[in-house]
């Protein structure tokens, strides 16, 4: 039985506005497994950053404020760490990824000083050290001419390139988990593919665990390995990546699918929408926070949020958690619409 | 290459800036009725001629007008009006040291304060600190620099006796008008300084620079910095004239023999041409500083081209 | 949140499907039309009702400047009648002060009618001329420095209402036995004024210039901004302090007196006319992302002329961004105000201004005495003013442009 790396239980993260309490996450639990990649799924606001950057103890506070749960990483609940024993943890053994690689790197400094400082502080390298060190990293995800490029400032970079120096500076000390949030997102499709590629090659030669944040069932097809979806700060459903896309059981996934372009059906099959808006974070429904926008609703799911459900054991193939009362018709309308949607 | 090519432009408009002040001055005093030889003394006929041809006033317009211009080119202000045994040159270099000394000491105490206590307000947002600093900040900026001397020294001079009332020369003596020199110049800083501060820490690499593990002073220091006080910069400029300005009442209150005390006397005394001297050295400096800002402002900054 | 959400029919529209998209679209009309939206104002007025310091700020505003107002209707001393020899320099006190109207409109009366009782043409003349300096140098002539009508009302409404009766000298009084409360007042008059007036010059050359330049854009635009490039360097301040100290010579305010033209005025639209840049500059902006907005096509395609565009169209448009200026504005001018009156350059005796007045406190300032109360209150008063405004300034920029909010 393979031991996880990190497990998260119970994870509760609020913001406190002057309109309100945002109720970011709710009860997030999952586990991440040494090697694996585990995708988290959901449209913006829906807490997949906002539980990421808690991990990392990355969040605001103020107005921030973690309500409960714990993190558990190498034997300790990183929640309880002081800022001092937190730090050696960031970028050595958890090391993050962001969005926008054309702000997540700082404009004032040359890539050279904002590498450099991760291994100085880390690993204790000496300048001279940490400068070679910088450069293999470069030239490891990719960046011609790394050694005279590298006294450069971002702005001299592509987006593309960028995100490749963000990856070599969390690469930097070979931290046990990458937690990539959307690392994908603002790049071009060409350049999505070669950091995606690059991402993947790098886990296979490293062997770390990746988080992938992301709303595109594309990415999540090519290179996770299981699957979180959430909505409304909740998880709603999990399982590995095949089953997600043959037998999604939960509406809010299935509509996700549905409103991706997929190269197994005719061009012209108009793609559908979720009607609706994502639930307001401040006052959730009382019942299930997808009813509002669900076609299956009943007056159940209104009334309280529904249960999760788990089929199949832990990290074995077919295992399913999710959390929709309607389960099996939805995995049902999902498989037959599949055959019988119009070709125009 | 590029910063040569930038301060050959700059010198360029600063000729120009120059030449619309010295116009712009000339043809105003010379437009007001009422003379520069016209004081409270009756000059008899001969005097006056005298006199008129020593300051070149019996010449046309035009003749006056090209060759002050000319003069002035040459960095030759002509002889004081009423300072009768001294050229505009000889005091304004006996002003300028003076009035430099104290304007670069309130500058230094408005930087060094405002930036201490905008970075302190920003990072321990919403504080008890925050909020004091804030509030002597704007008490700072909204009390004139004369009522603020004024009361200051009725306190510290007269109360309490820690500093001398006037003069020149100790570096006692010029504590006190540097402190009230730069103080609205720090609230103004020093707010800048926070809204920078603030403007950059929501920014994505702040926390780009947690994630790497940093701590936060250095998150602060060597991240945060040198974004946060690009603001600051811009208003040098602003400030530089500020303080020059300032400087004015300053010196008067204090009884400081600077470039101010001597501007104001010419004012005051209907001194052509000293005030002209004394204008056209404020209008290089307030340029050269600017250029100045613009030039450092580049160096903070990788992202910007002079242009 | 009343987005409608998007159909997404596929199959061609028939009629009745047709109908429905119609009938929607009424409906989505309708509660377009019921909902009221916020504008900018009420939305803005709002957010600072919210912002504590700046109520009390506003409040306090109010106060000043009503008291600003009714100042000549209040029972204060005579802000410029010197009584050196018995009120020099005296410390608050709260000794009753009367203003002696009354006795001497006694005097006077018993005088006329002695005249109506007189006989002998000699004496006559001698009691006519009598009765006429006396009626020339009445208190309402003397006490107040050539009132305009509408003060004249108030300063007689006063005397009406409170007789001889006035505040006791509880600042002091100067050094001329003048009293300082009387003049703190009076000064507020001037001070205020500056300010307001000085900021409409500086608003509407700014605005005009700024909007013209942004709109027309091009080489007019490229030639104006020049302008105000060469015009940001020029240090003004130090212009117009020469020029005032020429203005203030006797014989060129005789001069500039025979053109009915006040020194205060010339003083007004001088600091007015240096303030207008950064306006200009702030307005030819957000012209320039305004022009190209589909209302101004849409203007331009019913025919509105140019000048109707730039005035009626894209000023209105501009007019937040521009209060949050004007909110700057006013309280550097009052404080460029001061400044050159206490340099003695800016307004002249027998007006007062609050920046005059701490002058006037701080040339008595000697190592003996202490005369505190010739500094304390009119810098108080000026120091009150300018942190109110701008207390009230930071609470409506942040009010009516959140994005700049904490600068």
């Amino acid at each position: 039985m393979v031991q996880p790396i990190l497990q998260v239980k119970n994870l509760e993260v609020e913001f406190v506005t002057d309109d309100g309490i945002v109720r970011a996450v709710n009860d997030i639990s999952f586990d991440l497994y040494p090697g694996e990649t585990l995708g988290i799924v959901g449209e913006s606001g829906s807490g997949k950053s906002v539980a990421n950057l808690t991990i990392l103890g990355l969040i605001p506070q103020p107005p921030g404020h973690v309500k409960g749960g714990e993190v558990l990483f190498a034997e300790q609940d990183l929640l309880k760490l002081s800022q001092r024993q937190f730090r050696t943890i960031r970028g050595k053994r958890i090391a993050m990824i962001f969005q926008d690689p054309m702000t997540a790197l700082n404009p004032f400094l040359t890539i050279q000083d904002q590498l450099i400082e991760v291994s100085m502080l880390h690993l204790g390298h000496t300048r001279a050290a940490a400068i070679q060190h910088a450069v293999e990293l470069l030239e490891l995800v990719g960046i011609p001419a790394a050694a005279s490029r590298i006294t450069e400032y971002p702005h001299q970079f592509s987006g593309g390139m960028r995100q490749r120096v963000m990856i070599a500076m969390a690469l930097s000390c070979e931290p046990d988990i990458l937690i990539a949030d959307e690392p994908t997102t603002a790049l071009d499709v060409t350049i999505q593919a070669q950091i995606l590629d690059l991402l993947k090659a790098m886990q296979d030669k490293r062997g770390m665990a990746i988080i992938f944040i992301t709303h595109d069932l594309g990415v999540v097809a090519s290179i996770c390995d299981r699957v979180l979806v959430m909505y409304g700060g909740r998880k709603v459903e999990q399982t590995d990546t095949k089953t997600l896309f043959a037998a999604a059981r939960h509406p809010y996934t299935l509509g996700l699918l549905h409103s991706a372009p997929r190269w197994d059906q005719p061009q012209l099959t108009r793609l559908q929408s979720i009607e609706g808006q994502p639930p307001d974070m401040m006052n959730l429904p009382a019942g299930c926070a997808f009813a509002p926008r669900c076609q299956w609703k009943t007056d159940e799911c209104l009334a309280a949020v529904p249960e999760l459900v788990s089929i199949g054991s832990e990290f074995s193939e077919g295992s399913h958690v999710f959390a929709c009362i309607h389960a099996d018709q939805i995995q049902q309308a999902g498989s037959t619409s599949r055959e019988e949607l119009p070709h125009a | 290459m590029q910063v040569l090519v930038f301060l050959l432009k700059r010198l360029g408009w600063m000729l120009i800036t120059v030449w619309v002040v010295f116009t712009l001055s000339f043809f105003l005093m010379r437009a007001i009725p009422g003379g520069p030889l016209n004081g409270e003394r009756v000059l008899s006929e001969s005097v006056r001629a005298q006199l008129e041809q020593r300051y070149n006033l019996d010449d046309p317009l035009y003749v006056q007008y090209t060759t002050h211009l000319w003069n002035t080119m040459c960095f030759d202000f002509g002889p004081s009006y009423k300072l009768q045994d001294f050229t505009v040159n000889e005091v304004l270099a006996q002003g300028f040291p003076v009035s430099a000394a104290l304007g670069i000491l309130g500058m230094t105490f408005a930087l060094l304060l405002g930036m201490t206590a905008g970075v302190v307000s920003a990072v321990r947002r919403t504080s008890i600190y925050d909020f004091s600093f804030m509030l002597l900040a704007t008490l700072g900026i909204a009390i004139p620099s004369f009522v603020l001397a004024s009361m200051a020294i009725v306190l510290f001079v007269f109360y309490f006796q820690i500093f001398p009332a006037a003069g020149w020369g100790e570096l006692k003596q010029i504590v006190l008008p540097a402190m009230c020199l730069g103080a609205p110049f720090a609230g103004y800083i020093a707010r800048l300084t926070r809204t920078g501060m603030l403007e950059v820490l929501s920014n994505d690499y702040i926390r780009t620079a947690y994630a790497k593990g940093l701590s936060t002073r250095t998150v602060i220091l060597r991240h945060a910095l040198r974004g946060s006080i690009l603001p600051v910069v811009s208003y040098l400029g602003p400030a530089c004239a500020g303080i020059l300005t300032g400087s004015l009442v300053l010196e008067k209150i204090f009884a400081i023999p600077g470039m101010g005390s001597h501007f104001i006397e010419a004012a005051l005394q209907r001194d052509f041409t000293l005030g002209m001297g004394a204008l056209l050295t404020y209008t290089v400096l307030l340029y050269v500083m600017n250029t100045l800002v613009d030039l450092s402002y580049s160096f903070i900054d990788p992202r910007v081209v002079l242009e | 949140m009343n987005q409608t959400p998007t159909t997404t029919t596929d199959e061609q529209p028939d009629k009745s499907s047709k109908r429905t998209e119609l009938q929607r679209l009424a409906e989505v009309m309708t509660a377009a039309r019921t909902q009221q939206g916020v504008s900018l104002w009420s939305d803005g007025w709002k957010r600072l009702k919210r912002n504590r310091v700046s109520m009390i700020s506003l409040w306090t505003l109010v106060v000043i400047v009503v008291l600003a107002i009714v100042t000549p209707a209040l029972p204060l001393q005579s802000p410029i009648f010197q009584n050196v020899k018995q009120r020099e320099l005296l410390p608050p006190e709260f000794k009753t002060f009367t203003l002696g109207i009354a006795k001497y409109d006694e005097t006077l009366a018993s005088k006329r009618q002695e005249l109506q009782a007189m006989s002998t043409s000699h004496d006559l003349a001698a009691l006519q001329v009598e009765i006429e300096g006396l009626e020339a140098r009445h208190p309402i002539n003397v006490y107040w420095n050539d009132p305009n009508f509408i003060s004249k009302a108030m300063i007689e409404f006063r005397i009406f209402i409170f007789g001889d009766y006035c505040i006791p000298s509880i600042c002091g009084t100067d050094k001329l036995g003048r009293d300082v409360l009387s003049r703190v007042c009076w000064g507020s008059r001037v001070s205020l004024a500056c300010g307001l007036i000085a900021t409409l010059v500086s608003l509407v050359i700014g605005v005009s210039y700024g909007a013209i330049a942004g709109y027309f854009g091009g080489r007019i635009d490229n030639i104006m901004m020049r302008i105000i490039d060469v015009a940001y360097s020029i240090p003004f301040i130090f212009i117009v302090i020469f020029i005032m100290s020429f203005l203030s010579s006797p014989k060129v305010r005789d001069t500039l007196h025979d053109y009915g033209i006040n020194q205060i005025t010339v003083f007004f639209l001088m600091i007015g006319a240096i303030y207008w840049l950064t306006m200009a500059r702030v307005v030819r902006g957000q012209v320039l992302s305004l022009k190209n907005e589909q209302f101004v096509d849409a203007a331009k395609t019913i025919g509105t002329s140019q000048w109707g565009i730039i005035f009626k169209h894209l000023v209105p448009n501009v007019m937040g961004i521009v209060i949050v200026y004007l909110t700057l504005t006013i309280p550097a001018v009052i404080r460029f105000e001061a400044f050159l009156s206490f340099l003695g350059m800016g307004v002249q005796a027998p007006d007062i201004s609050w920046g005059m007045l701490v002058n006037e406190g701080i040339q008595v300032i000697t190592p003996i005495r202490i005369y505190w109360w010739m500094i304390v209150f009119s810098g108080f008063a000026l120091a009150l003013t300018l942190f109110s405004l701008n207390f009230l300034g930071d609470g409506v920029r942040d009010a009516l442009d959140p994005k700049l909010k904490n600068r």
